[in-house]
């Protein structure tokens, strides 16, 4: 299933919401986050990146990315949505990203296995799951048991991938055997199979629900706050462009990017 | 069986074929004629493979066609050797002859057990269970025949029965075609562009030229007096 | 032809390729070999037997070749009436036939997701026939076994249609007017004496429909889906597992290399014949 375009409404919000932030940024006094102050005159930065992102960041981060190019002219960031998974299996194979930020720590791991990663990956906003369903929630879904009804069709993320990871931890302790008809790679594809109604549920990120604005209707459960998933943020030691990769990291852990992800529905520091 | 009495116009794009044939049970007619003169077309109407534009056939008592009716190729009854033979590929000798029965209902043994008999009297014993690719010109034409005798037809038309065969093998068939067909009670239909066929096989000689019949009698009255060039050329040795 | 001084038949040509064809000719071929022998040079031997063994592979393997199965028959069912239509429609209004014979080319040249996006607005929940399937039968078809064996009958059909309609047309229409003149019906004929000398067309397409409906991927995890056992075919398995299990998907991928060349075993010489005459 594909990605979700990027939303026109947001971008004009977060491009608003980082301007104001960078105002107030030159103005506040000096944020404790390492990034070098966009009002001063720092050496500029140029050059293009590629950043590989856990698919529940699409959009969001194309928003980022676009605060980002406009504090720093010249610069590019370029973008390789997908299930962490598949994208930490690339990356560990050869393929040439500047940076990744994963949906688990256990798919950054991958990575940093293999000796790809500079320095410690950081974690730069948290996650919470949430049942999703077709706009206005034709089947009536209430909660974690309904996907042990062999009758719903579920979809849900394939277990190697942080959404189906998390998932099925939360099933587990809720003494639940989903029943899933469906298994995707990605969780955009669950949140695209809820939006089409092919499925009566999925389990997906909250943020998920929040870009599927009036396609899907969300359905909250209980236990979601112990099954916070942390997403982790690193440059990789073959980027071509070391400084730009540490600048955009720098800048994702920063007060307006903070500020774009938390809008989107994220968790932020 | 009583005979055929046909009435034949069909309109083709180069002429327009017209002819009357009479052909009494047990007597063999030959039309003969160039190549283009409406020979296969005839042999075609008569087996019901082609609508006259016009005309009447008469089998017996049957009306096979007329003005409002046309009796499809498969009911006619119609016993049809063609040329080539087509024999069918993938059936041997004996199963080509127990067609005609088994479409027509018989159960496939007791046709089966009727094909042997016919392939005894034609003395094909041996070829009961051989593909037709593997016989000879002269084998092939007589399983042909068989399959077409076996359903006991008043008709039979045979397409150019020779000319599939060599110089050297076709005198020897031909004098085997007529003891066969001598045994063989209904009216018969000979197409050939061979007037020695005619001489040697027929009681009766049609000479067709562009679609009309330009002579009809007896082959040896026909040769002895042509009407034109043509027929003069073809009874010339 | 005169006799050059090596020892040959005085008749014998030289094979006339100027030599200038070789080097594009070797790289092509080299191009279509040398992925297949890092393919076989990279699959864990060692490991094979307990692969297979242990994880889906097996459970892929029987869906895959049941399914592709399902979708061969169906395929001859459905495609040599087809076929049929097609090679006899000559007396038709040609804009008809060129129509007609678009429509069945269309899934051989249609990307397979596009063809599994259109399975879904057919035969998904709110589809166009898959909402009255729902609501009148409470049958839905995604995500189903049914919904693989559909999507690989989609793009495996034409190519049964296109091989049979070859040899129909290549078939002695003569060898029917006899049949005819036997009495045979028009039913007895098609049976006994069409359909025979039409198997070899008959037996290739279906060959090149089963590989053809092994190897699909797109159209399948757009519209069945993909959960182990009940839509995880082995295409899907190997993509699946490449991101957790390259070993497996280096499994996966010999034993489909396996299935390929015993399919074209089975086709050998007919591979010209049948779809080509």
């Amino acid at each position: 299933m594909k990605a979700s375009p990027v939303r026109p409404k947001l971008v004009a919000f977060a491009v608003l919401a980082a301007s104001t932030a960078l105002v107030l940024a030159g103005c506040s006094a000096p944020a404790a986050t390492p990034s070098a102050s966009p009002t001063k005159a720092a050496p500029a930065l140029s050059g293009s990146i590629v950043v590989d992102a856990a698919s529940s960041l699409t959009g969001t981060f194309d928003t980022v990315a676009t605060a980002f190019e406009a504090a720093h002219p010249g610069t590019k960031v370029t973008f390789n949505y997908g299930g962490s998974g598949d994208l930490a299996a690339a990356i560990t194979a050869g393929a040439p990203v500047d940076v990744f930020a994963a949906a688990s720590p256990a798919t950054m791991t991958t990575v940093s296995t293999a000796n790809l990663v500079v320095g410690t990956p950081s974690t730069f906003v948290k996650n919470e799951l949430e049942i999703v369903t077709p706009a206005g929630n034709p089947a009536g879904i209430k909660g974690l048991s309904d996907f042990a009804v062999a009758s719903r069709k579920i979809a849900l993320c394939e277990v190697t991938e942080p959404c189906g990871a998390a998932a099925a931890a939360v099933f587990a302790a809720a003494g639940i055997t989903p029943l899933p008809d469906t298994l995707e790679p990605n969780v955009k594809g669950v949140l695209t199979a809820a939006e089409l109604n092919q499925v009566d549920a999925g389990m997906v990120y909250h943020t998920d629900v929040l870009s599927g604005e009036t396609k899907v209707t969300g359905v909250e459960f209980p236990t979601a706050s112990q099954f916070i998933v942390s997403y982790p943020i690193a440059s990789l030691n073959t980027s071509k462009d070391p400084k730009l990769a540490a600048a955009f990291v720098a800048y994702v852990l920063s007060a307006p990017a903070q500020a774009i992800l938390k809008h989107a529905g994220f968790i932020t520091n | 069986m009583s005979g055929l009495s046909a009435s034949i116009e069909v309109a083709r794009p180069a002429f327009t074929l017209a002819l009357d044939l009479e052909v009494a049970a047990g007597t063999i007619t030959a039309v003969v004629g160039p190549n283009g003169s409406g020979k296969t077309t005839t042999l075609r109407a008569l087996a019901g493979l082609v609508r006259p534009t016009s005309g009447r056939i008469l089998l017996g008592d049957r009306v096979l066609d007329d003005h409002d009716v046309h009796v499809p190729a498969r009911d006619r009854g119609i016993g049809v050797v063609f040329q080539d033979y087509l024999l069918f590929p993938h059936l041997s000798a004996v199963e080509n002859i127990a067609f005609g029965p088994i479409a027509h209902g018989t159960a496939r043994p007791a046709a089966i057990a009727a094909a042997h008999d016919w392939l005894e009297r034609f003395d094909l014993a041996q070829f009961a269970s051989i593909r037709p690719r593997e016989l000879s010109g002269g084998q092939a034409q007589r399983v042909a025949l068989a399959r077409a005798l076996i359903l006991e037809p008043p008709l039979l038309v045979l397409d150019e029965p020779l000319a599939a065969l060599d110089a050297s093998t076709r005198v020897s068939v031909r004098a085997q075609l007529k003891k066969e067909l001598g045994g063989y009670g209904g009216s018969t239909v000979l197409v050939t562009h061979d007037p020695a066929d005619a001489l040697a096989l027929a009681d009766q000689l049609v000479v067709l030229e562009a679609g009309s019949v330009v002579q009809h009698g007896i082959p040896a009255e026909v040769a002895a007096a042509p009407v034109n060039n043509y027929v003069a050329g073809l009874f010339e040795h | 032809m005169r006799a050059s001084s090596r020892t040959r038949s005085p008749d014998a040509r030289g094979t006339g390729i100027p030599r200038l064809l070789w080097v594009p000719a070797g790289l092509a071929l080299a191009f279509l070999v040398l992925p297949l022998v890092a393919l076989v040079a990279q699959v864990p031997w060692g490991q094979f037997g307990q692969v297979v063994a242990g994880s889906d592979v097996g459970q892929s393997l029987a869906l895959s070749l049941g399914a592709g199965a399902a979708a061969t028959g169906l395929s001859v069912l459905l495609g040599v009436p087809l076929a049929w239509v097609l090679a006899r429609s000559v007396e038709w209004n040609p804009i008809l036939r060129r129509l007609l014979r678009a429509f069945v080319t269309v899934p051989l040249v249609l990307p397979p997701v596009v063809g599994g996006i259109a399975l879904v607005l057919l035969l998904g929940r709110t589809g166009l026939i898959g909402t009255f399937l729902r609501v009148w039968f409470g049958i839905q078809i995604p995500f189903t076994t049914p919904a693989v064996v559909i999507s690989e009958t989609f793009v495996a059909m034409p190519f049964l249609v296109l091989s049979v309609e070859g040899a129909l047309r290549g078939a002695d229409r003569r060898l029917e007017d006899a049949a005819e003149t036997l009495g045979a019906s028009r039913w007895m004929i098609f049976r006994r004496i069409t359909l025979p000398l039409i198997a070899p067309g008959v037996a290739a397409g279906a060959v090149l429909s089963f590989a053809r409906a092994l190897g699909e991927f797109g159209a399948t995890i757009t519209f069945a889906g993909d959960f182990p056992g009940v839509t995880r075919t082995m295409p899907i398995a190997a993509y699946i597992a490449l991101e957790s299990d390259p070993g497996s998907a280096y499994v996966i991928a010999i034993i489909l290399l396996a299935v390929a060349i015993a399919v074209l075993f089975a086709l050998r010489d007919r591979w010209v014949g049948g779809l080509t005459s």
